[in-house]
């Protein structure tokens, strides 16, 4: 039979274990902002020279952290992405940075921009970002959004923005940390 | 001392007839029986036209072209090799070809939503094709009907049916948000991870299941049909099941780096065949553009070795003497051709871009017209 003295540290010390805890999630769950991205595990930084044409692609690797749930502990999570400067039919131009990994299969996507392949895709407009497995299509013009196929959704997007120099990559779609 | 040589000359005889099941193409186990003309037959995922690519495997050579449904999905010869049948998903039909003038015979509709990935009785008597909408339709192809639908509780995807024509095993995949965004085509939301077993001599009735542990993936039999080898969903590897108790009593998992099993904890491989007489099961990794080899005459399979390829390798299929691979790899429009005892490239077949070549047949088609299941 435990001593009472023994008895009340160990419920001091179960107690603050759960405050602990519960900090401990709310901060991790605080990490992912209310827009649903998530942070990366640290920015990537891509020469802005490196974009100057319209629809050329950079190839790069991101590094990010899953949330933990109940069904799976928080692991490492590697993304292959891709950073383009797209042009909209106004003149316009802006930089778009997708997740290049199919949300469907987790097959790889490419853009495609030559104007007879995009003819035979539906008659696309402007370029698309097609998957090699299943075909589903995604609009490079509109951040990746779905276009046909079995894809349940676009491709997942990174948050971009200039700094200095430099094209900034800073968080990724938090969906996507569960999904690749 | 002439029965010891009979026996002995009739022992190598058998002894080839299995080694050579063992190395056909996906779906094949047989042995030729007279002179034959080895054809290798690429579907292309997305091209309009020419979407059947028709290659001289003696001479690794492009001998014909060929326009089938559209988006081909399954591929199906019987023991003869004399007729193959192609599904096309966006069209809802089976095309059936000649394959010793590599014309098309007849086209069959009726299967229900997108066919997939099929497999017939070694008489070439009952196609089982499946469909999406999450069963198999058996066409006896005498009778050219449709004389049972086989339900599972996930999508309807692959099939495969054993040596002696005894037991089909159909593959249904988990199928997920992506797949239930056409409400109209009904498919099941029930996602199982099991392998059904239906009794083909009996009224093609379900006899069983194989729970898998995840939705099945691409899977092929060895040629005395004890073992099947089966991709799954997030893993990065495959599964060897004992088919007489029906259990999956192995997996063997890809080397991968740290950074390598960060990028695809969720995924999967996809493409999976036999070669080098039944000693190795090579499987192909979407993620990482490479296919694998496996010794597996040991348990568990021990990995041999990791050859890159195309961008995003996804079907896979033996010669017919189980020494070369051809590796389809959608992503770069190319087909990898690998060298089984090297382990290396020996050459690769470009397509033009975006037609996306994914499902292939290997076949030894009779040279003479003889005896055929038509």
């Amino acid at each position: 039979m435990a001593r009472p003295g023994i008895n009340i540290v160990r419920r001091t010390f179960l107690g603050f274990s759960l405050v602990l805890v519960g900090v401990g999630r709310r901060a991790l769950a605080q990490s992912v902002d209310v827009s649903g991205y998530a942070p990366l595990s640290r920015p990537v930084r891509v020469p802005l020279d490196s974009v100057a044409t319209p629809w050329r692609t950079v190839p790069f690797t991101a590094e990010a952290t899953s949330v933990a749930t109940a069904e799976a502990p928080a692991r490492r999570v590697v993304l292959k992405g891709v950073l383009y400067r797209k042009t909209m039919e106004d003149g316009a131009s802006g930089l778009s940075a997708l997740c290049v990994t199919c949300p469907h299969e987790l097959c790889p996507v490419d853009l495609v921009t030559d104007p007879q392949r995009l003819a035979r895709m539906d008659d696309a407009k402007s370029p698309l970002f097609e998957c090699g497995c299943h075909f589903s299509k995604f609009d490079a013009r509109e951040d990746g959004e779905w276009v046909s196929g079995v894809a349940y959704r676009g491709l997942f997007r990174f948050r971009v923005s200039a700094a200095g120099t430099d094209a900034e990559i800073t968080h990724i779609e938090e969906e996507a940390l569960s999904v690749v | 001392m002439r029965l010891r040589l009979i026996t002995l000359a009739l022992a190598i005889v058998a002894l080839a007839s299995l080694t050579l099941r063992a190395q056909n193409g996906q779906n094949g186990y047989w042995a030729p029986t007279g002179p034959t003309h080895e054809k290798l037959y690429i579907n292309s995922g997305e091209a309009d036209i020419n979407n059947l690519t028709i290659v001289d495997v003696a001479t690794m050579k492009v001998i014909k072209k060929m326009t089938t449904g559209k988006h081909p999905h399954g591929v199906a010869s019987p023991k003869s090799q004399d007729v193959l049948y192609i599904a096309s998903e966006t069209e809802g039909t089976v095309t059936k070809l000649d394959t010793i003038n590599d014309e098309i015979i007849e086209n069959y509709g009726g299967w229900g939503t997108e066919p997939q990935e099929s497999d017939i009785t070694p008489d070439g008597r009952f196609l089982y094709q499946p469909s999406y909408a999450g069963y198999w339709n058996v066409f006896d192809t005498q009778k050219k009907e449709i004389v049972a639908f086989i339900h599972t509780l996930g999508i309807g995807h692959n099939t495969l049916i054993d040596p002696q024509g005894h037991f089909a095993y159909l593959f249904p995949i988990k199928g997920g948000p992506g797949h239930w965004r056409r409400p109209s085509l009904g498919l099941p939301r029930t996602q199982p991870n099991e392998v059904t077993i239906v009794d083909i001599t009996k009224n093609h009735q379900v006899v069983g299941t194989i729970p898998v542990g995840d939705g099945p993936r691409p899977p092929i039999m060895s040629a005395d049909g004890k073992r099947i080898y089966m991709d799954v969903d997030r893993f990065m590897g495959f599964l060897v099941i004992d088919v007489a108790a029906r259990k999956v009593i192995s997996r063997a998992a890809f080397e991968l780096t740290p950074d390598e099993k960060a990028a695809s904890a969720n995924g999967h491989a996809h493409g999976i065949a036999i070669g080098n007489k039944g000693k190795e099961v090579w499987t192909n990794d979407t993620a990482h553009d490479a296919t694998y080899v496996f010794d597996v005459t040991v348990d568990p399979p021990k990995q041999l070795a990791r050859i890159p390829v195309g961008r995003g390798p996804y079907w896979i299929v033996p010669s017919q003497d189980g020494m070369t691979m051809f590796v389809a790899c959608p992503a770069s429009d190319e087909v990898v051709v690998l060298d089984v005892a090297a382990k290396k490239e020996k050459t690769r077949f470009k397509f033009p871009a975006g037609d996306h070549p994914v499902r292939m047949i290997d076949l030894a088609v009779p040279i003479k017209k003889q005896t055929s299941t038509r």
